[in-house]
């Protein structure tokens, strides 16, 4: 390698080249410098009144959210105009005197109100008012000189065909706050726009909400506009289409009015809901468009809790419903038949030492699994829990959902909670009692469950074993184009279960219903059609002894048990699952087997089952 | 050692370093109008950082001068195949870190290896084409110069960093006409062009279509890149020819112009100062260009003369595409005015490669060393 000087003839070559370098250069910036004539001094003016007041701005156009509709497509919400008042901040001479003379014709927070104007983005309208009545808008429009930098918008607000029957399940809107800008990435909502804050509306956000449009426009000194330049027209949010009956689930809402209760009523076959009711209920009408802080402060402070959906986020111990997954455990690990019989005198003794009672106290006497359904006797799953013990107890519980989410698509669902050896060695350092065994086995003990989870494991018994995430959505329409996208079931887990256990089992849920000494009698609605196989349990919330010798009546409420009752219909061939709880109803076969058994009888007109 | 750097620093070309620094210093005044906030009277801290990476740079600017220039070129090889390795490793993490990443963190500082390699390119250009003969290039010269070109521009593109790639390749360009092309060659490639045009078109990422299309319409996206532009416009044109004052400008303050202390500082300085500050900035960089090039015709030596014309070459295009693009002649690509934008790599990678130019400077009468 070597450097060498430029050959003379060469260097003339470059310097040449150098000399033509500089031309360009100069030539490039003549045009820039002429460029910057143009707009500075020939332009001046025009931009110096462009500039001033930022007089071209963009506007957003907001999306229409999409309707919702039930599986028969019944609208349940739709949008209603509403007349909003909205405050561009740089617009505003006199904030303080706009906001007074405002708060004469509207009701106006006014320190809340400058807050949120503070916190407005350069030249954005701001929410300052909704719901505007038509006298006021028209006082509004009249006096418009008035109120400089004020403007009244045309926005929509949720219309529900029934504010009640569905709270919980849709869910309402509300203000867009710090957490949802964030959370919010890609479909930008911004202050004094309205997020769907809970239910269906949160959860189905961002194909409800669409896409929003824009508006290019030129306004003049006062911010009050005179030219659109270029509009881009917003996208419509899709329409859902629930899986949700609306007359089921109006029926049963109405049905348990008045009681802290929920219900489920699922199709096994690919966990579309047909129902998810929750009580009590509120009023959805209250948060459109928009919601008075009384009514808020009611709503969060009541002790019944509206605000919670009991089906996703009650959790309970299922008591004796879980013995239907007991028995097929049992028959599944081959460590029973069904003819196998275990011998009930009322008391389990384990040890010599601990007596566990059946809820019969003079016992059931020699019984076999399709009895002990039937009649729910708690010695022999005492007796089915020890041949099997906690692991694999704990093992199909956690197949058919109970202490994990079913995931199902509606926010804030409870995993409620199922025991076993490792999480008592982890989390009290304790080994696992046998005894904790056979009360699991009658679910009681740590077991808490929702009644969607219960609903999730009697589907997935009498479906031959498949565990699908429930779902509430059947498919989401576009307003564009029709483009519908099904929602299909996922499967999360899958296990073989052949056919004669499920008859097994079904039997001994048929006699719970229909025989005699059957927990779920009440729930017959007629003896010429035995179709319905359920069962009931009567949960503890408080031990026994608390309220010993007290009468029936003279129970404190929140001391009386839980009250549960699950069925599948029609028994030949299972096609529903109804989960019924009724926080503190006393016995599962007095309160909740009666609503059961109406719900069948609902669905049987409605023409969910052939009438024979 | 002593008398050595003594004598660099008396041999130094005083009248190029005081004409970068006056550009710098522009810049650091104009990020800090750009981060400031009117209405909360609060200021972001990107001076800060720019001053800091200001000072950085002179140092960076002296250890260039120091070396001879003529060993940077020995050693080029090396000095490649460092900046290929950093723009692969950015290249990895940005792929194990899910996205665009063009930053490695060293330390306290972040680096963009795309900047730093533009020095290492000027470098690299200098040793590719030192053995020029005096013919006009033909076609398979014009390839085989192109060998070290493509894997920088690739890594970078991959980025994706459309704009700073084709720096890569406009510079490399720019030196392949400063030595002329066969007319025939030349129009070959200008007809092949016609063909590849559609080809890379199509390889082209949504958003870099985006804004071929709104360069060529802007109502194509009047509510993103059009409204940049005519925002940036605006801003211009209502500095008229006094401005409106330091810190006194309407438009850049109120956010509308993204990326103000970067791509749109050249808005910036003309709404405040007018068009009296839009000509001192251009007039500073002619004559930062004209030092440099007389730099480059006085050298004797192939290796010094190419480099010293492509850092010149590459100020030029750099301001070119920037302050045209903010007056709205050119398409909204994310290249940073040289000496003035925010950013400390581009910052530090312009005064090292002023540092070699004034090595070669301190050298011109050597030639040979």
């Amino acid at each position: 390698m070597s450097f060498r000087a430029v050959k003379e003839e060469l260097s003339h070559y470059f310097q040449r080249k150098i000399s033509l370098s500089i031309i360009v250069i100069f030539i490039v910036f003549v045009g820039l410098l002429a460029r910057l004539f143009y707009l500075q001094v020939i332009g001046y003016s025009s931009f110096l009144e462009l500039s001033d007041t930022n007089r071209i701005r963009i506007s957003k156009i907001l999306a229409e959210r999409g309707f919702i509709l039930d599986r028969n497509g019944k609208i349940l919400v739709k949008n209603a105009p509403t007349y909003e008042l909205v405050i561009t901040k740089e617009d505003v001479v006199d904030l303080d005197s706009l906001l007074d003379n405002i708060s004469k014709q509207v009701y106006l927070d006014v320190e809340n109100t400058k807050e949120i104007i503070r916190k407005s983005y350069f030249y954005q309208p701001t929410v300052i008012s909704r719901g505007l009545t038509f006298e006021q808008t028209a006082y509004f429009l009249e006096h418009s000189a008035d109120f400089i930098g004020l403007s009244i918008d045309l926005r929509s607000m949720r219309e529900y065909y029934d504010g009640v029957s569905l709270s919980q399940l849709i869910g309402y809107l509300g203000e867009v706050t710090n957490e949802d800008i964030d959370i919010d990435s890609n479909n930008k909502a911004r202050y004094g726009e309205t997020i769907g804050k809970n239910g269906i509306e949160k959860l189905y956000e961002d194909n409800l909400r669409g896409f929003d449009g824009a508006r290019q426009v030129q306004v003049d000194s006062f911010g009050r506009l005179t030219d659109i330049l270029v509009t881009k027209d917003p996208i419509p949010g899709s329409n859902l289409y629930l899986t949700i009956d609306y007359e089921l689930q109006k029926f049963i809402a109405d049905s348990i009015v008045g009681k802290r209760a929920s219900v489920v009523v699922m199709d096994v076959n690919d966990f579309s809901v047909l129902s998810l009711v929750s009580s009590p209920s509120y009023d959805l009408r209250f948060f459109s468009p928009y919601i008075l802080k009384a009514d808020w402060n009611n709503l969060l402070t009541n002790p019944d809790k509206p605000l919670l959906n009991r089906a996703i986020a009650g959790a309970y111990p299922p008591g004796s419903i879980y013995k239907v997954l007991m028995a097929l455990t049992g028959l599944m690990e081959g460590v029973i038949t069904e003819d196998t019989k275990f011998k009930c005198t009322g008391n389990y003794i384990l040890n010599r030492n601990f007596n566990y009672h059946c809820w019969k106290r003079s016992g059931h006497g020699e019984i076999d699994l399709q009895r002990a359904l039937a009649v729910s006797c708690d010695v022999y799953f005492y007796n089915l829990g020890r041949l099997l013990d906690i692991d694999i107890i704990q093992k199909y519980s956690n197949i058919f959902s109970l202490g994990r989410i079913t995931g199902i698509d509606l926010p804030n669902e409870k995993q409620g909670f199922f025991p076993s050896r490792e999480w008592k060695k982890k989390r009290k350092n304790e080994v696992w009692f046998p005894g904790e065994t056979i009360i699991t086995s009658i679910g009681q003990g740590y077991t808490i469950t929702t009644p969607m989870q219960v609903a999730v494991m009697m589907g997935s018994i009498f479906n031959g074993g498949k565990v699908y995430k429930p779902r509430v959505v059947e498919k989401i329409v576009s307003n564009i184009d029709n483009k519908t996208m099904f929602l299909t079931p996922q499967e999360i887990d899958s296990i073989e279960i052949p056919d004669k256990f499920i008859k097994i089992i079904t039997a001994g849920l048929l006699d719970s219903v229909y025989k005699s000494g059957g927990t779920s009698r009440r729930a017959a609605i007629s003896y010429r059609t035995k179709d319905i196989a359920g069962k009931t349990s009567t949960a503890q919330v408080v031990s026994l002894k608390r309220i010993e010798g007290m009468k029936e009546d003279e129970i404190p409420e929140l001391w009386r048990d839980h009250s549960w009752f699950t069925a599948v219909f029609p028994a030949d061939s299972p096609r529903y699952v109804i989960v019924v709880m009724v926080e503190n109803g006393g016995s599962g076969g007095k309160t909740s087997a009666p609503l059961g058994g109406q719900i069948v009888k609902k669905m049987k007109e409605l023409g969910y089952v052939k009438k024979n | 050692m002593l008398k050595r750097i003594k004598s660099i620093f008396s041999r130094t070309d005083y009248k190029l370093f005081l004409i970068m620094f006056a550009l710098s210093t522009v810049g650091v005044l104009s990020i800090y109008s750009a981060g400031y906030d009117p209405s909360l009277g609060e200021v972001e801290p990107y001076y800060e950082r720019q001053t800091m990476w200001l000072a950085i740079s002179v140092v960076g600017f002296f250890v260039f001068s120091v070396i001879n220039y003529s060993k940077l070129v020995l050693y080029s090889i090396y000095i490649y195949s460092f900046g290929i390795l950093l723009l692969i490793i950015v290249e990895i993490t940005g792929f194990v870190g899910m996205g665009a990443q063009r930053w490695l963190s060293i330390g306290p500082l972040t680096i963009q290896p795309s900047e730093v390699f533009k020095t290492i390119w000027v470098i690299t250009l200098g040793k590719i084409f030192m053995d020029f003969d005096g013919k006009p290039f033909g076609i398979v010269k014009i390839l085989k110069k192109s060998f070290l070109l493509i894997p920088p521009f690739f890594l970078v593109f991959l980025q994706p960093d459309l704009g700073t790639a084709m720096t890569y390749f406009i510079i490399w360009s720019s030196v392949i006409l400063f030595f002329g092309v066969k007319r025939k060659t030349f129009i070959a490639i200008f007809i092949s062009l016609l063909f590849i045009a559609p080809i890379a078109w199509s390889n082209l990422r949504d958003y870099q279509k985006d804004r071929v299309l709104t360069f060529l319409n802007p109502e194509n996206d009047p509510f993103g890149k059009g409204y940049h532009v005519i925002q940036s416009k605006i801003a211009i044109g209502s500095g008229g020819i006094s401005g409106k004052g330091y810190l006194k400008g309407t438009q850049s303050h109120l956010r509308f112009i993204p990326e103000r202390h970067t791509d749109f500082i050249y808005s910036v300085i003309n709404e405040e100062f007018g068009l009296i500050g839009g000509l001192c900035v251009v007039i500073l960089f002619f004559l930062l260009l004209f030092r440099i090039l007389s730099i480059s015709s006085q050298q004797k030596d192939a290796g010094g003369k190419i480099i010293a014309f492509a850092v010149a070459a590459y100020i030029f295009f750099q301001f070119m595409i920037n302050s045209y693009m903010t007056v709205g002649m050119m398409p909204i690509v994310g290249i940073p005015m040289p000496f003035i934008s925010y950013g400390g790599s581009s910052l530090l990678s312009f005064y090292c490669m002023l540092g070699i130019v004034n090595s070669i400077h301190i050298r011109k009468w050597r030639g040979i060393d």
